[in-house]
């Protein structure tokens, strides 16, 4: 009976402590993925930034509205509602990728006649190809003198 | 006699909870653990690649004057070289990797470049600058081989 009476307390509590542990393991391993695609979104959202401070500077950097073709030569061009649209794929932190990417930067151009010049307006868009939600969005300006 | 022989029954049934019980608790803490790697592995190669970009762009955007931004081949070392006017002598701020990690220097332009000499900025397994018109490229490469590049436009040249 003394047996019986220490073995059988000892038993249930080892099977509620296993219980718990079972439902903090479920909380826990939440908490954790929850964690992980956050960091991961973040680093997402990081190379958004940076890609898209790069393609406004790479605007800038032209001289004409034709040197944007040279400087966006590695984007697949086409048109859309008057505008030049270059797009290119990255990886999720930004690297270039060949093959599928989780990152798509749209740079939408259009060019207006401006006094003696021509005026560029960039609308930098950065999605994620994932599911296609924008990250990140920039607009840049460029006067083109001549 | 049953009670006799139910209890090694018992004894085992007891250590076998308790062995699941400390093998749930140790592969609970790994799994976190590793988690807990992963994601902080994840933000700080990301941290470190965007501060070296951003350090550089920086450091560029503050010393754009006309022909103060140039690349030069130092030996084996290819930096990033930014004069600025310093007490009336000419000065060159050098932005370069060396041993794993991304230095600056800053000299006197009479000065010798040592590339053992520049102070440490952030760990990276790569970085290079390339400069095509007035636009300025700069990549940098993470611990696991990632890379990212930031593009910077030399608005004085």
């Amino acid at each position: 009976m003394k047996y019986h009476s220490g073995v059988r307390p000892f038993f249930l509590e080892m099977i509620f402590v296993l219980l718990f542990l079972a439902v903090s393991c479920a909380a826990v391993l939440r908490l954790f993925s929850a964690a992980h695609a956050a960091a991961r979104r973040s680093a997402e959202l990081n190379a958004a930034m940076v890609l898209a401070q790069s393609a406004a500077e790479t605007v800038q950097s032209a001289e004409s509205p034709a040197d944007l073709d040279r400087l966006f030569r590695g984007d697949r061009k086409t048109r859309k509602d008057g505008a030049v649209l270059y797009t290119a794929g990255f990886g999720e932190n930004g690297s270039p990728s060949a093959g599928d990417a989780a990152l798509r930067v749209e740079k939408s151009v259009r060019a207006s006649a401006a006094a003696s010049g021509t005026m560029l307006e960039a609308e930098i868009t950065v999605f994620s190809a994932r599911d296609g939600t924008v990250l990140f969005t920039l607009n840049a300006e460029k006067y083109c003198p001549g | 006699m049953n009670e006799g022989r139910s209890r090694p029954l018992q004894t085992l049934c007891m250590l076998l909870i308790f062995a699941l019980f400390a093998a749930s608790a140790l592969l609970l803490v790994l799994a976190a653990a590793g988690a807990f790697r992963g994601v902080s592995a994840q933000v700080e190669s990301s941290g470190r690649i965007r501060t070296s970009l951003a350090y550089v762009a920086n450091k560029v955007r503050a010393g754009d004057e006309s022909g103060a931004v140039a690349l030069e081949d130092e030996g084996n070392v290819r930096a990033l070289v930014i004069s600025s006017q310093a007490g009336g002598e000419v000065c060159k701020t050098y932005l370069y990797w060396h041993g794993g990690y991304l230095k600056e220097l800053f000299l006197a332009a009479d000065q010798p470049f040592a590339p053992e000499d520049g102070e440490q900025i952030e760990r990276l397994s790569g970085f290079s600058v390339r400069k095509a018109g007035r636009l300025l490229t700069v990549t940098a490469a993470g611990p696991e081989g990632e890379t990212l590049s930031a593009a910077v436009c030399l608005r004085s040249s």
